[in-house]
Order: structure tokens, then sequence, then C-alpha cells
């Protein structure tokens, strides 16, 4: 091979690959989001003068080159699949590889809170709360606040060495139910529900959620709690589907990891009559449509994340509920209703039309459920905002 | 635009390139480079366009003037505008990063209140104001001719090769090329392979390191251990090696592909012995700038010890200076003006004694302190850090989070060790001493040549996956 024909092979890779891929993604239709970052993707950018004085334009039109660029996934796949098959990574896109390969969060996103500023915290928290019980309080409801471990708390021990569990989480958590308990709050911790079935898959591997076994669990702590009986586990037909699971976890990293886990989905095996409304428009359905062949993920429970939903059984011998929770309630939500006449869930990140105190005090429910994660417990924000007319931005799922 | 951005390596550059190209003799082609330039500086922002613009107006009024008061016999004159052009220059520069810098001095200092400007610094302008500078003073010294097209003056300040992060360009090693310079198969082909090396540099080491240097420096000090602050030390000094390097070869590389021959800027600067020859390797055509347009006119070292001291001392503070507008800056300037001080004036050939690996393990020091002041925010901040390096505060030796570190990233650690020794030169010496047959040598051309291909697929996945990191001197 002479030198020219070598110089030539370089010029035709170098060139031959960028005009390739340039062209080829100009070429090809944009696609409006992407499956595998279950995401939307940057659209062609307008042209603004304004844009163009500052540069946004020319970060713009970066971004919407990078999501639309050709073979996208395939590039995003094999960086996963290098970084952490290749070089045997533990840790990408705030997932962190745990033992067992059992994937959590990388906790980069937590924000310590320093000791001396937790009761300062606590008793913001807790003036919230006494507001809120005393609205309750004031037609003869019940209040009980559920709180419950994350999957990076509960599995904190299958961190990879060299990865230090946030102290203030450990330490909050107690303070939390002491101050509950103190104010006169009814409160179920479900760490330590959870601990004595240890052995069980309360979790996903691949997601941030709890499985069905996990809510379950809460769910029947919850109704016990409140005094209605819940649904035993052979009162429930339980489904298992074999669709392919697409895990939150398994997602951030490119599903380099195998679709293996399944999703369980559980109707009382006496059917009960139900009319379900979400986000005020009648949807009967549980679960999301999950037709075979295609893939499910959590938000498969309760249809996603919905501002509202009511369900009503039109049993006015049974309590009504309200239950206010982020998506570890979903999976919940499609059990807890079996136990209500009415039963109304918000999550307060979605829902505008009134606060929570206003909400309380017109539909006057018999049971006011709070459902929150131990990283929130002194969080006044999205569902821990009980006084606002409007959430603030609270993204997380 | 970025090197390593999607727009530039898919969209822009195989136009530019096709473009040029395509279009016949010097005048049409350098026209395609000006307008591809502006295309290019004008992806910042059409205000960064305005404020190069004007610089690139003055320079070349100054230029002209200079050359037509010289030649009419009125050097005074022409020292005049000399001095109005570095004034304008100096004050650019200074308006949009030091004032902030100045005034907040001198609040803190002489107790004022002076209002705080806060001015969006045009990215590169370091750069293209030293390149101004550059022209002026060469065309005062008749090293180089004046250029009588602004487009010209336009096309050396604002060539989209050098304009973001160099290598400064002296303007006598650059007028030629404006005119005279060899586009060729050859140029093209080792344009791509050096621009290949620099984005793999960028993407697959500077990127990793910067995340692990990053992640440990923004770890309270409290928290960190002496090996957990080191490896915090040696990420950094590995990312801005990779990452500046990583630059400057797609910088060169992309110059050559259109025929122009830029100032190397790295030469291996980890192997060097002494901190005098670290600054012989790195940043190259800074250093050369500071040493043809401000040492030397101060006198350089050909007067007494004293003012030769005092110059090398202003040296390394405006060195400092340059890359930000923080007394952290001028620290780390200054640091370096007194150990070469001390090498010049105290060890001098007494550092010839000592055993080779002592002297290299002794700059390496020197410079992986110097990089900590660098990259601290305050003063404050590096000598906390500086102070877990060292052990003091009964710091634990070793804790998990280090022990992590080291094998999540031990790849790029490793290949960042093997990558910053001239091992690459060496075996292309070998290579070239030893009786080779053709088989022999068209399997090593296509084993670089795979080689190649496959740094440029992987650097393209990292591209494509991960959030856009743009390079650390562009701030500067």
């Amino acid at each position: 091979m002479s030198e020219r024909w070598e110089q030539g092979l370089y010029v035709a890779i170098f060139f031959g690959i960028a005009v390739a891929l340039g062209v080829g993604g100009l070429l090809r239709a944009d696609r409006g989001s992407s499956t595998l970052e279950q995401r939307t993707l940057a659209q062609r950018p307008a042209v603004a003068w304004a844009d163009l004085v500052t540069g946004e334009y020319g970060r713009k039109v970066e971004t919407y080159l990078s999501d639309q660029f050709l073979g996208r996934d395939t590039w995003v796949r094999s960086y996963a699949q290098l970084n952490l098959r290749g070089l045997g990574k533990v840790e990408m896109n705030g997932v962190v590889i745990g033992k067992g390969g059992v994937l959590l969060g990388d906790l980069s996103a937590h924000k310590p809170l320093a000791a001396a500023q937790t009761a300062t915290e606590l008793d913001a928290t807790m003036v919230q709360f006494d507001r809120l019980k005393a609205a309750v309080d004031s037609y003869g409801g019940t209040l009980l606040v559920v709180g419950h471990p994350t999957k990076n708390s509960f599995l904190r021990a299958d961190y990879p060495a060299g990865f230090t569990f946030p102290e203030d989480l450990s330490r909050i958590a107690p303070l939390y139910f002491a101050a509950l308990k103190r104010h006169s709050i009814a409160s179920v911790d479900m760490a330590a529900v959870f601990e004595k079935h240890r052995d069980e898959k309360l979790y996903y591997d691949t997601d941030h959620h709890w499985t069905l076994t996990g809510a379950y669990l809460t769910y029947s702590s919850m109704l016990e709690s409140l005094g209605v009986k819940p649904l035993a586990l052979d009162e429930l037909e339980l489904t298992t589907l074999p669709n392919k699971f697409v895990g939150s976890f398994n997602r951030k990293v490119a599903m380099t990891f195998p679709q293996t886990e399944k999703v369980t989905i559980a109707s009382p095996r006496v059917p009960i009559p139900y009319t379900r409304t979400q986000d005020g428009v009648v949807s009967h359905s549980l679960f999301a449509p999950h037709p075979a062949g295609a893939s499910v993920a959590y938000g498969i429970y309760d249809q996603g994340d919905r501002a509202e939903i009511v369900i009503d059984t039109n049993r006015p011998e049974l309590p009504s509920l309200l239950f206010v929770g982020d998506s570890f309630g979903n999976a919940v939500e499609t059990l807890a209703w079996t136990g209500f006449d009415e039963s109304r869930y918000l999550d307060l990140r979605h829902y505008t039309a009134m606060s929570l105190l206003d909400y309380v005090a017109k539909y006057k429910p018999d049971a006011v459920v709070i459902l929150v994660r131990d990283e929130r417990y002194l969080y006044r924000n999205g569902n821990g905002l009980f006084t606002g007319s409007a959430p603030a931005a609270d993204s997380e799922e | 635009m970025p090197f390593n951005s999607v727009t530039f390596l898919f969209a822009f550059l195989p136009l530019a390139a096709g473009v040029y190209f395509a279009v016949p003799g010097r005048r049409g082609r350098n026209g395609v480079l000006l307008a591809a330039s502006a295309v290019f500086y004008a992806y910042g922002g059409l205000n960064s366009l305005l404020v190069l613009a004007i610089s690139i107006t003055v320079n070349y009024a100054c230029g002209m003037a200079i050359d037509s008061l010289r030649s009419g016999g009125r050097p005074a004159g022409a020292k005049t505008a000399l001095v109005a052009g570095v004034v304008a220059n100096v004050a650019l520069l200074a308006s949009f990063k030091y004032l902030g810098f100045l005034a907040s001095s001198a609040n803190a200092v002489g107790g004022l209140h002076l209002p705080i400007p806060s001015l969006i610094m045009p990215i590169g302008v370091s750069f293209f104001t030293f390149e101004g500078l550059s022209y002026l003073v060469d065309v005062y010294r008749g090293r180089a001719p004046v250029q009588r097209n602004p487009l010209d003056v336009a096309l050396y300040m604002g060539l989209f090769a050098t304009i973001l992060a160099g290598p400064i360009v002296r303007y006598s090693d650059f007028h030629a090329q404006i005119r005279d310079r060899g586009e060729s198969l050859e140029n093209v082909a080792m344009g791509a392979r050096r621009f290949i090396v620099g984005l793999a540099k960028k993407a697959l080491i500077a990127g990793a390191l910067g995340t692990m240097s990053t992640t440990i420096f923004a770890t309270p000090t409290a928290q960190l251990s002496v090996v957990g602050a080191w490896l915090g030390a040696l990420a950094f000094t590995g990312q801005i090696y990779f990452d500046f390097s990583g630059y400057s070869d797609m910088a060169i590389g992309v110059g050559r592909m259109f025929g122009f021959k830029l100032p190397e800027n790295f030469n291996y600067p980890y192997v060097s012995q002494s901190v005098t020859e670290f600054w012989r390797r790195w940043h190259m055509s800074l250093g050369t700038w500071f040493r043809e347009y401000v040492y030397i006119p101060l006198g350089g070292n050909r007067v007494t010890k004293l003012v030769n001291l005092r110059n090398i001392l202003i040296v390394w503070a405006l060195t400092g200076l340059w890359h930000g507008a923080t007394w952290s800056f001028v620290l780390w300037g200054v640091y370096y003006g007194v150990l070469m001080a001390i090498e010049k004036f105290v060890v001098g050939a007494a550092a010839d004694r000592v055993w080779r690996p002592v002297r290299h393990a002794l700059t390496m020091l020197a410079v992986v302190v110097g990089w900590v002041i660098f990259k601290s925010e305050t003063m404050g901040g590096a000598f906390a850090y500086l102070g877990v390096m060292a052990g003091l505060g009964g710091r634990a030796l070793v804790d998990p989070r280090a022990l992590y570190y080291l094998s999540q990233y031990r790849f790029e650690l490793v290949v960042g060790l093997v990558a910053s020794l001239p091992l690459v030169p060496f075996a292309r010496t070998l290579w070239e001493r030893s009786d080779r047959s053709t088989v022999a040598q068209n399997v090593a051309r296509l084993g670089v040549l795979a080689v190649s291909g496959a740094l440029l697929v992987v650097s393209i996945a990292y591209i494509v996956s991960t959030t856009f990191a743009p390079f650390l001197y562009f701030k500067f």
C-alpha cells in the first residue's frame, strides 16, 4: 500500500463517516421521542433573532442534531455496553450497579441536611401536618402518614464499597415518626414492615419502584391502621404479565441489563363494580394498556402519574379515602380502592386546582393518607406542600 | 462551535471542507475560510462576533497607521499608533475579563462600593486579543508586512481552527500562509489523523478524568482522605492535559486539512525534569507569546539578576492573570514564577547532579500542587486541599471512596498515564531505524489506520451519548 493510498483511506474514513452520519441524520425523518431513553427528542429549532444574538440558537441546533443523530439508539447502547460491560464501570447516568446486579440510584442528587437544621425543618414540616390534622379532625376524619423507604435506602447494604449512604436519611426517619407521634398523628413506618420481609423481592432489580409485593405490604399495613380489612392475597387474582419490563434504572443505562423481570398486577377475585375517572375523564382500567409483545413499565399501575383519580364503588357503608402520594402510590392505588366506597388519589406535583387543605375541606374524606418516601420526610414541595394552591416543580418520578 | 460537537464534526467541517476544495484560487478559498470562520464563531452568539469584528477593525486600522507612519519617516508616530493599538486591545480584554475582578478587588481592599460589571466574555477573547497584539508588534518591528486587505487580518485573527483556544499563532509565523500554503491529500490525511487523536483524548480520557476530579474537588475537604485528595489532584492533572492537548491536536489537525501549519502547543510536558522544562513543553504557544512580547521587551535575562527576577515574576503573574480573573490564578502564576526563579538563580546547574527520577518526581510534585491551586476556586480552598494531600489534620490515609474511584477509573488512569509518555514518537523512531519489509510496512499502516478508525467510532459514541462537555480552556 503506497503512502498515497494510505492518505486516501484516512480521508475516506474520516470524511466518509462524518458525511454519512451527518447527511443520514438530516435525510431521515425526525423522531419525536426515544423509546430507549424514554424522553422527547429535540426538534428542528426555529430561528429567532434573540437566540442568534446570545448563542442559544447554536446550543439548540447542537441538541437537535445530537438527538436526531443517525442510529442514536445504537450509539447510546454501545456507549453503555462499552462502559458497563467492557470497562467494568459500576456507575453511569445516576445509576449504580449494586451487589447481585441490582440497580440503585447514585444518591448524588441528595442534598444532605445538616444536623443543626433538622429540628427547624422538622418543626416547619409539623406545622403543615398540624394544619392538615386540624382540617381532618374538624369533620371527624382520620389522618394517617405512611412513610416508606426508597429502594436506595432499603437496599443500602447492596451499594458497592466506597458508597456511603447519606447519614441524614438514617438520622431523620426516627425523629420524623417521633414528631408525628408527639403531634398525635397516626403513622406507619414501612421500613419496619419491610424489614420483616427482607427475603422477599420488594423492589424491582432494574427499576427504582417497589414490586407488587412491596405495594401490597404497604396497602395492607395502611388499611389495617385505618381499621379497614385488606383483601388477603388469596382474595386477589394475581396476573404476571409476559411483557418485557422497562425498568427506570435500566432505561438510564440504555437497557444494558436483560429485561427478564415481570410485572404482576392484582384484581379482586370477586369483582367489585366501580367507576373510575382520571384527571376528570372516565377511564375504566386500573392499568395502562399492555398488548402482547409490547414492553411495560412501572407506569402500568393506575396508568401512571395522574393529578387526580377518583374511584367510586358505590358502597356507602364503607368509608371514603383521600390518598396523596407520588408514583410509589400508583401500585398501592390499584389495591386500595377495594376497601372504600369512594377513593380519591392526588399527586400534588401535578394537581393544581386547589390546595390539599381546600380539597379536604371540600370532600371531607373519612380517611386521609399521606404516602411519603423517606428521602422526602422533611420536603415541603410537591406532595409535601399541603397549603399551596399550585405545586412547585418536582420532576422526580 | 466546539470541535467535539455534533454540529462541527458532522455538519460544519465536511461542509466547509467540501466548499473550500471546490472553490479554485487562493482568494476564493480564503473567502470560504473567512465565511466559515464567521459562521463558526457566530454559533456562540452574534454579540461575540461583533466584539471580534471590532477587535479586527481596530487592529487593522492600527496596523495600517503603524505601517504608514513608519514608511513616512515618522517612527514616533508609528510607536504612538502601536501604543494606541496595544491599549485598545488590553482595554477590550480587560473590559470583558478583568473589570469585575478589578472592581471587586478595589471594593475589598479600599472599602469602596463600586458596581461589579458582569459582561458576558466572548469565547476566545484572550486568544484573539493576543493574536491582535502579535499582529501590531510584528508589523511595528518590521518582522512581517502589514495586511492591506482587512479580510486577511480577519482571517489571521478569526480563523476557526484557532480562535476558540489557540494555539496562539504569532503573526510573523502566519502571514505567509495567508497567500501561500499547501493543500494536499497528504495534509488532509495528516490533519484527519491528528484530529482523531485529539478527539479521542478529549472524549475518552479527559471526560472521565474530569468527572472524577470534579466529584472529588466538590467533596468537602473534611471528608477527604490523603489518597482521595491525591487521586483528585492527579485526575485533574490528567484531565487538563488531555483536554487542552486534545483540543490543540484537533485545532492543528483542522488547520492542516486546510493547508495551515500551526505551532505545536504540547510536547509531553509530564516527562519534564524541571519546572522550566515543563513550561517549555506546556502551552508552548502562550509561553512563546509571553517571551516574545513581554519578557524580552522587559529586558529578558540580559539585565541584572534583580531586574531579571522582576521580569520573571511579572511574566508569570500576567500568565496567571491571563488564565482567569481571580487571585487564585495570580497566585498560581506567581507560584511558577518563584519556582522558575529558584531553579534559575538558586538551584542552577546543581540540578543536573540529581538522579533523573528524583528530578522528575519533584517536578511532577510541583506541577500537581500547581494544578490544585489552579483548580481551586479560592486560595483558602487550595490551601485546605493541599493540607489534606500533605496529611495534615490527622486525615485517614485512604478511604473506601478513594478505592472506589481508583477501581472505577482504572482504565482511564492507566491509559492516561501511558498516553502522557512519548511512547508513540519512541516507537516511530525505532520503526524508522529498523529494516522492514513492504509487507510489514503495509501491515503497520493498516494497523494504525484501523486504530484511528476505531478511535473515531468510539469517540462518536461518547460524543453522542454524553452530555456535552466544553473544553476547560474555553473559559480563558
